[in-house]
C-alpha cells in the first residue's frame, strides 16, 4: 500500500539540496583574508642597509680616487679582512644617529664571500672574504633568517694587491655576498 | 521514533548551521592593518629624502627646479624635499640642503607631513622623526619625540658633499713697482679669481665632485696680507692700503676681440668678511685693509650668470695702495697682487672629501 518508491524522490530532493548547499560553502569559503608577512618587512629593512654601507663603501671619497671596497678586496687575503670587518661593523652596520631613535644594532652577524670565474675551466668558484664570528662576533645560530646582498666590485691586477688571490690574475669583476643576521 | 525524514531534515539544517558558524569568524578579521604601513612609509620617506634632489618653483627663472633649498622667499615654493645632490648620486647629499632641512622655524610641521613623509592628511596624520649624524658633528634631526614601541623604521647610510674653497697666502704674490719721475703716491692693483663655467661643468666629473655654480658655495680666502707687506722692507712707507671693492666681470665673446665686461648687477648674495667672519663687509664700499690678516669672500648659490654653462667671470679684489713717500732706501714700492689671475677649479682649490653619515626615519 504505500510504497517507498516516494522515498526515493524524497532522497533525491535531499541529495540535491545538500549538493547545493555544499557549492554554497565552497564558494563562499575561499574568500581568504591576506595576511601580509610581516617578516619581511624587517627582511627588508636590514637588506637596504647592509646595500646602502656596501654601496657607500663602494664610493670614493674624492673624485678619481679608488673605493674603499675596492681597495679591501684588492688585499683579500691580507690586511682587507680586518678593514673590511671595521668598516663595516663599525663604521655603517653599528652606526646610528643616536636616541630616541637609536634601533638595537648591536645583535647583527655577517658573512662574506667572494665569488670568481675561472676562466680556464669556465667555473665559478667562491672564497670565503670573512666572517664576524671570526672577529669576535657569533656563529650562525639561526634566530632569524639571514638577508643576503650582493655587490659587483671590480679587481685590477695592476693596482697593489695582496699575494695568494684565488682569482686569476686578469681584471675582473668579482661577486661579493655578505649574509647578515640578527643572533 | 524519530522518523528517517525528520532526522534527515535535521541533519540538513545542522551541517548549514555548522557551515554557516565557521564563517563567522571572518566577519570579524580587521582587513585594514595600519602597523604594517608604517615600515613602508618610513622606507618610503627615506628613499624621498636621499633619493632624490626635492622640487621646488624658481620664481626668478619662472620654472620648476631641484634647488629648492635656494627658493626660500614662499616656502611653499618647495613641492617636494630632497637631500641629494641629483638624481644621479642617490646617498650623497647636499650640504645646503641638509642645512636647510632641518633648520628649526623655517618650515612648518604640515610642510614636512606633505613634502617628506607625504602623510594623507587629514584621514591618516602620521608622528615623525627624522635625524641624520655626520661623522665628527652632532644629529640633526625634526619632528615629534619618538614613542617606547611599535614605530616604522628606516636605516640608511649617506656621504655627505661639502664644498670647495681656496685660500690664497699673499707672500707669493708680493710684487714692486720702481720709483720713477712719472710713479705717483698711489697704485692701483687687483687680484681676479676666474671661474670658468664650461669647465666647472665638465661631465666627466661626477656631481658627487663637480663644483656644480647653481648649487654650490665658492669661497676665497686671502691670508698674510699684512704679514706679507710688512716682511718688505718699506711697510712703515705704506700709508694705507684700502679694498676699494669687489666687482664682478664676465667675459665676452660677442665682442671682437673678446674681452672683460664689467657688470653692474653684481653678485646676488655673497659674504665678505674682514679679519673674522663676523666682521661682514659691503662688497661696494672701500675699506682699509692695511693691517688686516684675512679677508675672506663667500659666494652664495646661484653663482652669477650660473644658468649659462659657457660663462667665465672673474671675481676681482681691487686694492688702492698709498704711499707716504715718493722716495725710500729701495727706490721702489711693494705691495701685494699685481693684476694676478687665480683660476677657480677642482685642480687649484681644496676639494673636501665626501663625509659618512646615518639618516634614520621613524614614523608613527
Amino acid at each position: 500500500m504505500v510504497g517507498d518508491d516516494a522515498q526515493l524522490y524524497t532522497i533525491e530532493g535531499v541529495a540535491a539540496g545538500m549538493i547545493m548547499l555544499l557549492t554554497a560553502y565552497l564558494v563562499l569559503n575561499t574568500t581568504s583574508v591576506f595576511t601580509p608577512g610581516d617578516v619581511h618587512i624587517p627582511d627588508m629593512q636590514l637588506e637596504q642597509t647592509v646595500s646602502d654601507a656596501l654601496a657607500m663603501m663602494d664610493t670614493p671619497a674624492v673624485n678619481g680616487g679608488r673605493s674603499d671596497l675596492a681597495r679591501f678586496v684588492q688585499n683579500a687575503t691580507g690586511s682587507g679582512r680586518a678593514d673590511f670587518h671595521n668598516a663595516l661593523m663599525a663604521t655603517y652596520l653599528r652606526s646610528t644617529t643616536g636616541p630616541p631613535i637609536q634601533a638595537p644594532v648591536n645583535d647583527l652577524q655577517y658573512e662574506a664571500q667572494i665569488y670568481y670565474r675561472q676562466s680556464a675551466t669556465g667555473s665559478v668558484q667562491n672564497m670565503t672574504f670573512t666572517r664576524s664570528a671570526a672577529n669576535g662576533g657569533r656563529e650562525y645560530l639561526a634566530r632569524e633568517p639571514a638577508v643576503r646582498v650582493t655587490r659587483w666590485v671590480s679587481y685590477d691586477p695592476a693596482l697593489p694587491h695582496t699575494l695568494g688571490l684565488p682569482w686569476d690574475n686578469r681584471e675582473q669583476a668579482l661577486l661579493l655576498e655578505v649574509m647578515v643576521w640578527r643572533g | 521514533m524519530l522518523s528517517v525524514d525528520f532526522l534527515a531534515g535535521f541533519t540538513i539544517f545542522l551541517i548549514a548551521l555548522i557551515m554557516v558558524i565557521n564563517l563567522v569568524p571572518g566577519i570579524l578579521v580587521g582587513i585594514q592593518s595600519q602597523r604594517i604601513d608604517y615600515d613602508a612609509v618610513a622606507y618610503r620617506t627615506a628613499v624621498i629624502l636621499l633619493e632624490d634632489p626635492g622640487w621646488g618653483y624658481d620664481r626668478n627663472l619662472n620654472t620648476s627646479t631641484t634647488h629648492w633649498e635656494q627658493q626660500l622667499a614662499f616656502t611653499s615654493d618647495v613641492s617636494r624635499f630632497g637631500l641629494a645632490v641629483s638624481k644621479e648620486t642617490p646617498n650623497i647629499l647636499s650640504r645646503n640642503k641638509i642645512e636647510t632641512f632641518f633648520t628649526s622655524g623655517l618650515f612648518t610641521r604640515d610642510d614636512y607631513e606633505r613634502k617628506a613623509v607625504f602623510a594623507d592628511l587629514p584621514y591618516a596624520p602620521y608622528g615623525y622623526r627624522i635625524a641624520l649624524a655626520i661623522d665628527g658633528e652632532g644629529t640633526k634631526s625634526t619632528g615629534d619625540t619618538v614613542p617606547e614601541v611599535s614605530y616604522g623604521y628606516m636605516r640608511r647610510f649617506v656621504k655627505v658633499k661639502d664644498y670647495t674653497s681656496a685660500t690664497l697666502p699673499a707672500a707669493p704674490y708680493v710684487a714692486s713697482v720702481p720709483i720713477t719721475n712719472t710713479t705717483g703716491l698711489n697704485h692701483t692693483t687687483y687680484l681676479a679669481v676666474v671661474l670658468n663655467y664650461t669647465e666647472l661643468n665638465e661631465p666627466v666629473i661626477s656631481d658627487a665632485f663637480r663644483i656644480n655654480p647653481q648649487s654650490d658655495n665658492v669661497t676665497v680666502t686671502l691670508t698674510g696680507l699684512t704679514e706679507a707687506l710688512q716682511a718688505t722692507a718699506n711697510f712703515t712707507d705704506i700709508q694705507q692700503v684700502t679694498l676699494t671693492g669687489v666687482t664682478l666681470s664676465k667675459w665676452d665673446l660677442a665682442t671682437s676681440p673678446p674681452r672683460w665686461v664689467n657688470q653692474t648687477i653684481f653678485l646676488r648674495d655673497y659674504v665678505l668678511y674682514n679679519q673674522t667672519p663676523a666682521q661682514v663687509q659691503d662688497g661696494g664700499v672701500a675699506f682699509p685693509v692695511r693691517n688686516t690678516t684675512t679677508l675672506g669672500l663667500e659666494l652664495l648659490p646661484p653663482l652669477p650668470f650660473a644658468e649659462d654653462p659657457n660663462a667665465v667671470i672673474s671675481i676681482n679684489f681691487t686694492f688702492r695702495y698709498d704711499w707716504a713717500s715718493a722716495t725710500n732706501a729701495e727706490n721702489q714700492h711693494n705691495f701685494v697682487f699685481d693684476n694676478d689671475v687665480f683660476a677657480y677649479s677642482p685642480a687649484t682649490v681644496t676639494v673636501p672629501a665626501l663625509k659618512n653619515g646615518v639618516v634614520e626615519v621613524a614614523i608613527w
